[in-house]
């Protein structure tokens, strides 16, 4: 595979400028130095989708309070397109759709537990304290394509398309934290998050999951919008910090236990008070485990249960790459069987 | 030696090949194996699951050993085992790297080594395991190319099973290579159709006739004459195994909850069926990752005979189990008993 570091700077402003991926406009929003920053999370779970979307909108609008929406990550887990247009539909109908980005994943999970089939899972981010610029990269052309027969070609077109969504979105000196949410799954994520880096260094820290890969459900979330073979980026901006973590494991108690030590990991080295936590976890990690609250009962001995806790299932994750036999070359990469915490930290 | 000498002698060899079952339980006398099906594909790190029975009198303590294909790499390679006289164990050796291929077919080699000298068992595993797909039932099978086909060869024709599951309904594609189609007649003659069972990952096969099926155990036949086929619902946990063990009347045991095709084509008959996952809902949660046991008795009384998939997943001797499969009027049973249904199945995601 080849790494970020191997591509100089004019082989990145020559990927950069050949991108052949639509690049749609996103939103931008202003940050103001100290203001405040305010994120929750809410899961619902109904079989009927367009009364989970109401439900957790009515639900996330309350938690928020007073402070306006800039953003809504949303992870849910209704099958087929149908559902999940009357999930985004009433979503829509009581949330700023402009402001809805996410991914359809294989379920989620808050500080009050675990949800899979007919759930969905918001987070909500406002407050003055934080910006955000999201930008969407269409047809990637890799949605049909798979490793073992096509690895260049995959390889080429996510180093295309991660650069020209970076290039998209623009750079501030405030930018914290990229979050990614890709229907590239692992081992596929890997190349978009060095098409990524291509632009934004190596040390730019980006977590993200990529989306369910069943058949029929591999969509991201847009303004509100499904897309397939597609991939969001969020860049969050403002006076906080981020920390990331990651571990992988593939049998019970190893997930337990790698869940535990990354999120102690992730809070050590995180400086201020914690104001939330990213978790995107692997959904084959969560098929190895006896009972799905043994790891977030290990992720809480951790963490506490205060924290907002935002984690979904997915099909890769993106973070700190947890190998032993290899050096990462950059801070953050794409795998599989992780799980990839980044904790929010204000001063 | 002449060209059609080496010609003859590769035609031999090839046969002898092809015929051959997996290698199972037969490594030596003191410890008998079975190597596991793959329940996701090795490039996704599945552990490979080794089932070791001391069949000796004597305990054995020593080191037990995986050489996995060619380019894989397993985690560890060896470990430490100790098996009472009589006893058994399983050992795990997750793969961290491994290769996917079209074929299916994974070459194992277990070693076993004590004091006493050393065991080496070879087995041919698969990926056992259901892609999530909607698969359409119409005879057409185009849905059927991201599935994970396993294989094995009976008397020299071969049988193939894919499966699909999704929330709803769970999908399977029968293969049956055969020389012609044997239609229910309706008087109990000998016919041909597919015997499928279920369980859940924790159960056991009872070995006593008093005792009660532990699997969903269902018939997919053809139709007597025109049609698309039968489903037929032959057993559900809970059911008497006694009971299982009769030639009931199949017409009360017809299911509405499916759609079955068979057809026939270029020399194989293809048994195409979903059902509602149903009351099975309650044993087996569908869902990625979930672990199972599914196992198929394809019948082909006027050409090879019982067709099992034990026998395709390694199973030995010791595991056939007359009670782990229903009589049926039209069913021909060999002398020997069918191996036990409880071979490990897996589901997984699509295959992009």
């Amino acid at each position: 595979m080849k790494s970020t570091s191997e591509f100089t700077l004019s082989a990145r402003l020559a990927v950069a400028s050949i991108a052949a991926v639509i690049v749609a406009a996103g939103i931008t929003s202003r940050a103001i130095a100290a203001g405040d920053l305010v994120i929750r999370t809410v899961a619902v779970r109904n079989e009927d989708p367009a009364a989970a979307g109401k439900e957790a909108a009515a639900k996330l609008r309350e938690a928020m309070g007073q402070t306006p929406l800039k953003a809504v990550i949303v992870s849910e887990c209704f099958e087929d397109r149908d559902n999940k247009a009357a999930l985004l539909a009433a979503l829509s109908s009581s949330l700023p759709k402009e402001i809805i980005f996410g991914a359809a994943t294989y379920g989620s999970f808050t500080q009050k537990g675990c949800t899979d089939f007919d759930s969905v899972c918001l987070m909500g981010l406002g407050g003055e304290g934080i910006s955000v610029n999201a930008q969407l990269a269409r047809e990637l052309g890799t949605a049909k394509l798979t490793v073992d027969k096509d690895k260049e070609l995959i390889a080429e077109r996510l180093h295309k398309a991660g650069a020209s969504l970076a290039n998209s979105l623009g750079r501030t000196d405030r930018d914290r934290l990229l979050l990614v949410l890709a229907d590239a799954h692992s081992p596929k994520n890997q190349f978009l998050m060095e098409g990524l880096q291509l632009v934004l260094g190596n040390s730019f820290p980006i977590t993200g999951g990529c989306a369910n890969k069943n058949a029929g459900q591999t969509f991201v979330y847009f303004r509100g919008e499904l897309h397939d073979d597609s991939a969001v980026a969020i860049m969050l901006s403002g006076d906080f910090r981020a920390a990331l973590a990651g571990r992988q494991a593939n049998v019970n108690d190893l997930v337990i236990s790698t869940a535990r030590d990354a999120a102690k990991e992730v809070l050590k080295s995180a400086s201020g008070e914690p104001v939330a936590v990213f978790a995107f976890n692997c959904a084959g990690r969560r098929s190895k485990l006896k009972k799905y609250e043994d790891e977030l009962q290990a992720i809480q001995d951790s963490l506490g249960k205060q924290t907002e806790l935002f984690g979904c299932y997915c099909a890769g994750e993106m973070g700190p790459v947890d190998d032993p036999q290899q050096r990462a070359k950059a801070l953050c990469g794409g795998a599989g069987w992780h799980v990839m915490f980044t904790v929010i930290t204000k001063n | 030696m002449s060209r059609l000498s080496i010609a003859c002698w590769w035609f031999v060899l090839a046969v002898f090949v092809a015929v051959s079952p997996p290698v199972a339980g037969h490594a030596a006398e003191r410890l008998s194996f079975w190597v596991k099906s793959l329940l996701v594909a090795p490039a996704h790190g599945p552990s490979v699951v080794v089932a070791i029975r001391n069949e000796s009198t004597e305990s054995f303590e020593g080191q037990i050993s995986l050489a996995p294909p060619a380019g894989w790499v397993v985690d560890p390679d060896r470990q430490a085992a100790t098996i009472a006289a009589g006893g058994s164990c399983e050992v795990r050796f997750l793969v961290k790297t491994g290769v996917n291929l079209g074929e299916n077919a994974y070459p194992m080699v277990v070693t076993a080594r004590d004091a006493r000298g050393e065991c080496v068992h070879r087995q041919t595993i698969s990926v056992a395991s259901a892609p999530y797909f909607k698969p359409v039932i119409d005879g057409k099978f185009e849905d059927w190319a991201d599935s994970i086909p396993v294989s094995w060869v009976t008397a020299g024709k071969k049988t193939t099973v894919s499966t699909y599951w999704n929330r709803r309904q769970f999908s399977m594609l029968v293969a049956v290579e055969e020389d012609q189609l044997s239609r229910p007649a309706g008087d109990g003659r000998p016919c041909d159709a597919v015997q499928i069972a279920i369980a859940a990952g924790d159960t056991q096969t009872g070995v006593d006739a008093l005792g009660e099926a532990t699997r969903f155990e269902f018939l997919v036949a053809p139709a007597a004459a025109d049609g698309p086929g039968q489903f037929f619902r032959l057993a559900e946990p809970g059911t008497k195994l006694s009971e299982t063990q009769t030639d009931r009347p199949l017409k009360p045991m017809s299911s509405e909850e499916s759609q079955v095709v068979v057809r026939r084509d270029a020399g194989v008959t293809y048994y195409e069926c979903s059902w509602n996952w149903g009351a099975m809902r309650e044993a087996i949660s569908p869902g990625e990752g979930r672990e199972f046991c599914c196992s198929v008795l394809v019948h082909d009384p006027d050409g090879t005979g019982l067709r099992d998939w034990g026998l395709g997943a390694g199973f030995g001797a010791s595991r056939r189990n007359r009670l782990a499969w229903s009589r049926w009027p039209g069913a021909k049973w060999p002398a020997q008993d069918p191996f036990d249904n409880k071979t490990p199945w897996g589901m997984c995601s699509s295959k992009f």
